[in-house]
């Protein structure tokens, strides 16, 4: 078991130390895993790999004492460390890709853990790497050990390289945001393994995520680190159910929950942002953003002290702090005015059966003979997106999700199909449309770092729409420039910032601003808020809520996250592989009937709420490339509700329920119900709290 | 953007500065990032010093580069001649002073045309895209098939040479090279979101090339640019090594009348140490 006390790590940087972690003490058992929770900056990465001293070159440990099994880690030299990495202590990271060799066979990979650690001859190795490989619920595992890695989806990859890790039966298994960059199908599947691993292997497992629904699913004993220590440490339940740090409740009402309600409401927000690690606060770190301060707070720093069996708060009014229900109400009771803006909904851009098809690699040698598969990025998707309204599109990676958005707004053009705007046809390509046209659609991108560019100001960002589309002159500009910065809860003084001076979310309040400085119907936002923190989402989709209602802008809003897509939009639309599977109202569609890949999908996501019991359907293998679409109906190779020849020989028909409540499926309506009944027990959650 | 690298910038506080405070003026960040560089200061001031000996070359070499003095031919270093003295008894430090405007004049001049001609049609080739692209790009990669000094000594012997020419003949060899750099920065800034957000707003085809996408290419261009200048030289003065050069009666020709060969390899002589076609001789 490890035992880490009082651990600090400082950075030696060109502008001085920074104490990064700093008086850290937890404790995890075998068989438990321990899951460390924050936002990026927090530490969390830097403490797990600070503790067993596999830091950059320029970290050093500076206090405190780690034990693991009784074995003080810091007391170590460098070579006893070189053996304790990789046989006593394993790492999975982020990204699997990467935490392999390309050029090496994944067999021969695995099999030199087992080789160098365990002493094994290349037989033994091979034959315990087939083992591993099996207990990860890797399917064929003779096959895969003689792949390259980029053979492999992430998925896969992150399977091998979990078993990997566990080769040895460490003592201490670390994983680093092991599913953040997977597919919401393909993390159900990989935390559902680790979850079973866990029972299976006897080592302590430090989990590190950002995601409080993934901490949900394997984590025994919770800890929020905030700036580089922790702000509390709770068993999951308890954590979940009773925090007792403003900043657990304040990470907790960040998250969207899945209610019914069709009323829009807006989440918990923390003012300001984490401290820079060489300007803490003297008193409490985290008092400047705390809604229950008092002087005290600011006076001296607060231990982490228990306050209950097994819970710790660093916290000096820890028996003030609300329930996360009391908290939720008030905040919904402040902001009632936020409501649903769904007004007459007279239809603002219809999408009729478009399809976009790329050129495919091209076989055969000869030039006029070449033959191109077409990719059917998007094939046949009609959609409406009504005035004033957020019409959601969920579905994974490679569904053409972001193809339809990039249709919409003329980047990718369609290849057949038909898009109006008010009533009149689209022209394909944004570069013929004319400039009223483009004024109305505008778009918000996915990647905050190259949505800004990099060499010219916020205020040329956000005054070039004005200008060009706006009509507007120099000075005008610039004032109503500094206007919308206000708007998006910027400073107007980051009028002349450039972009690397601003955060991720920042950068997004920019392109947010830029993208309403044309005064547009229609804002596409791809993926706006998933490469950003807990806290900086949520405060994104309150602002995008609000600017909604004062300007009645409509949104299609694209996400692989099903509980911001349901948070955010009037209707969604389920897609997979290039066709809507599902579309209807928020609420319909999030209620039985499903479409068995909605079922899947809401199935997998990770709930921030320990109590929600979700029926565990699992989708098996990857999606279909678009190259090659299944026959019949597309989801058919995978899906949990597969009928049989039907599904594979026939395209299914349009099943027709509540209101605009539209199924793509074999199975009759009510037989879908009667299935589904105990798939989401989602609906009582929020019943509940 | 992944979490955890975000976690490390955070920490090491290099890339992000914190926006506090107000921002430093670009000089004083230049001057600052110099100072934290000694090599980056080393080499601006061994720079430096040369484009001022082009510059007022004439005015501080100690001798007239012309000047012959029979008496003191071939010579190896001395307190008068720290260079020593070619066969003629030329002063070898005042040619080199005298010489390295001309280099700097024809390189530089060659330079810079290569970068705006390259700099156009990196740009037009990588955004236009498909066949237009391709055509290109093939042509380009004839010329670059060629060794430099081959083509230059072809192109230079048929048209005759001439200051004019040489500047040419630098320009027609290095413009596929930087047209590379700067298409290779355009087909990956093309697909950026800021482009994409200049077209969907309708910005003409120009600005988005030159507003959006030059400025930040701009890096690599600087050094591919910088990196031909130098090459540029050693180019020049090769050339003038073998009689295409700049012309007699300046200096970076006078190197042809001076062979290693018409001096005697037995004598150490000042010939005899230098590398072979050293840049301001």
């Amino acid at each position: 078991m490890l035992e880490v006390e009082g651990l600090s790590i400082e950075y030696e940087t060109e502008t001085g130390i920074l104490p990064a972690v700093r008086n850290v003490s937890l404790e995890v058992r075998e068989h438990e895993s321990f899951g460390i929770v924050g936002e990026s900056g927090s530490g969390k990465s830097t403490l797990a790999m600070g503790a067993i001293r596999y830091l950059a070159s320029n970290g050093r440990v500076t206090g405190g004492s780690v034990r693991l099994n009784g074995v003080e880690l810091l007391d170590l030299s460098r070579k006893e460390l070189r053996a304790l990495w990789g046989s006593r202590i394993g790492v999975v990271y982020q990204s699997p890709l990467t935490a392999l060799n390309p050029s090496i066979l994944i067999g021969k990979q695995l099999a030199e853990v087992a080789r160098l650690h365990l002493g094994m001859d290349r037989g033994a190795a091979m034959t315990r790497v087939t083992e591993m490989l099996a207990k990860v619920a890797m399917p064929d595992p003779e096959a895969v050990m003689r792949r390259y890695p980029h053979q492999l989806s992430g998925g896969m990859l992150q399977r091998c390289v979990i078993a990997m890790a566990l080769m040895t039966n460490p003592a201490l298994l670390i994983m680093d945001e092991p599913t953040t960059a997977l597919d919401v199908t393909t993390q159900a599947v990989v935390l559902d393994l680790v979850a079973e691993l866990k029972r299976e292997f006897d080592s302590a497992i430090v989990y590190i995520t950002h995601d409080l629904g993934v901490v949900t699913k394997i984590c025994d004993r919770v800890g929020v680190m905030y700036a580089g220590e922790f702000m509390e440490q709770a068993s999951l339940r308890e954590l979940f159910q009773r925090p007792l740090h403003p900043y657990t409740l304040d990470l907790l009402g960040c998250v969207p929950h899945f209610d019914r309600s069709p009323e829009k409401r807006s989440l918990v927000t923390i003012p300001g942002s984490i401290p820079h690690l060489d300007e803490l606060p003297p008193g409490c770190i985290f008092a400047p953003r705390c809604s229950f301060v008092r002087d005290a707070c600011r006076a001296a720093r607060p231990p982490l002290d228990p306050v209950g069996e097994g819970h710790s708060s660093a916290c000096i009014r820890w028996r003030i702090v609300p329930t996360p229900a009391e908290r939720l109400g008030a905040a919904t009771e402040a902001l009632t005015e936020l409501r649903s803006c769904s007004g007459d909904g007279a239809p603002l851009v219809e999408v009729d059966d478009v399809k976009t098809y790329f050129k495919g690699p091209g076989e055969g040698f000869l030039p006029g003979r070449r033959r191109h598969r077409a990719i059917r990025a998007v094939d046949g998707v009609s959609l409406t997106v009504c005035e004033g309204q957020t019409l959601g599109v969920v579905g994974e990676s490679g569904s053409g999700k972001t193809t339809v958005a990039r249709a919409i707004v003329g980047l990718t053009p369609a290849t057949e199909g038909e898009i109006r705007l008010h009533g009149r046809k689209l022209e394909p390509a944004a570069e013929s449309r004319k400039r009223g046209v483009l004024k109305e659609i505008q778009m918000v991108f996915q990647n905050p770092d190259a949505s800004l560019n990099p060499t010219r100001t916020v205020g040329d960002a956000i005054s070039r729409p004005l200008v060009l589309l706006g009509g507007m002159g120099r000075t005008e500009a610039a004032t109503r420039a500094r206007e919308l910065l206000e708007a998006v809860s910027l400073p107007a003084g980051y009028y002349d910032r450039l972009p690397n001076e601003l955060s991720g979310g920042e950068k997004q309040r920019v392109a947010i601003a830029r993208a309403f400085a044309a005064e547009p119907d229609l804002i596409l936002c791809d993926e706006p808020i998933s490469s950003l923190d807990v806290s900086v989402q949520g405060s994104l989709m309150n602002l995008l809520m609000k600017l909604q209602v004062e300007q009645r802008t409509s949104y299609v809003f694209i996400s692989h996250d099903l509980s911001a897509v349901q948070h955010l939009s009037d209707t969604i639309a389920v897609v997979y592989v290039g066709r809507v599977m599902e579309l209807g109202d928020a609420v319909t569609v999030l209620t039985p009937p499903f479409h068995p890949y909605t079922e899947a999908l809401l199935s997998a996501v990770p709930v921030a709420d320990p109590d929600v019991k979700q029926t565990p359907i699992r989708l098996r293998g990857n999606v279909p490339s678009a190259m090659d679409i299944p026959s019949g109906c597309r989801f058919h190779t995978r899906c949990p509700r597969f009928l049989g020849d039907i599904c594979r020989e026939h395209e299914p028909p349009w099943r027709h329920g509540e209101g605009s409540h539209r199924i793509y499926c074999h199975i009759p309506l009510d037989e879908l119900v009667q299935l589904q009944a105990e798939t989401l027990v989602l609906a009582s959650t929020t019943e509940d709290a | 953007m992944s979490e955890r690298n975000v976690t490390v910038e955070g920490i090491s506080g290099d890339p992000a500065p914190q926006p506090r405070g107000q921002r430093p003026s670009t000089r004083r960040l230049v001057w600052r990032r110099l100072v934290r560089r000694p090599a980056a200061l080393v080499g601006l001031i061994v720079f430096c010093f040369f484009l001022l000996l082009a510059v007022f070359g004439p005015y501080v070499a100690p001798y007239d580069y012309q000047a012959q003095d029979v008496k003191v031919r071939l010579q190896s270093p001395t307190v008068q001649h720290p260079f020593g003295t070619d066969q003629f008894g030329r002063d070898i430090l005042s040619r080199i002073v005298v010489g390295s405007r001309n280099i700097f004049l024809l390189g530089g001049t060659g330079t810079l045309l290569a970068a705006l001609i390259g700099t156009a049609i990196g740009l037009a080739s990588g955004y236009a895209g498909g066949l237009a692209d391709e055509v290109i790009m093939r042509l380009l990669d004839v010329l670059l098939s060629f060794p430099s000094l081959l083509l230059a000594l072809v192109l230079l012997s048929s048209v005759g040479p001439s200051n004019l020419n040489l500047v040419l003949v630098v320009t027609i060899l290095y413009v596929p090279m930087i047209a590379r750099v700067v298409r290779s920065m355009v087909l990956d800034l093309k697909t950026k979101e800021f482009v994409e957000a200049a077209r969907v707003r309708g910005e003409r085809r120009s600005y988005v090339l030159f507003r959006e996408i030059l400025p930040n290419s701009l890096p690599p261009l600087l050094v591919e640019t910088s990196m031909r200048f130098s090459y540029s030289i050693f180019l020049v003065a090769s050339l003038g090594f073998l009689g295409l050069g700049v012309q007699p009666p300046p200096p970076t020709g006078a190197c042809r009348s001076m062979k290693p060969a018409t001096s005697s390899p037995s004598r150490p002589g000042p010939c005899s140490f230098r590398p072979a076609p050293s840049p301001f001789w």
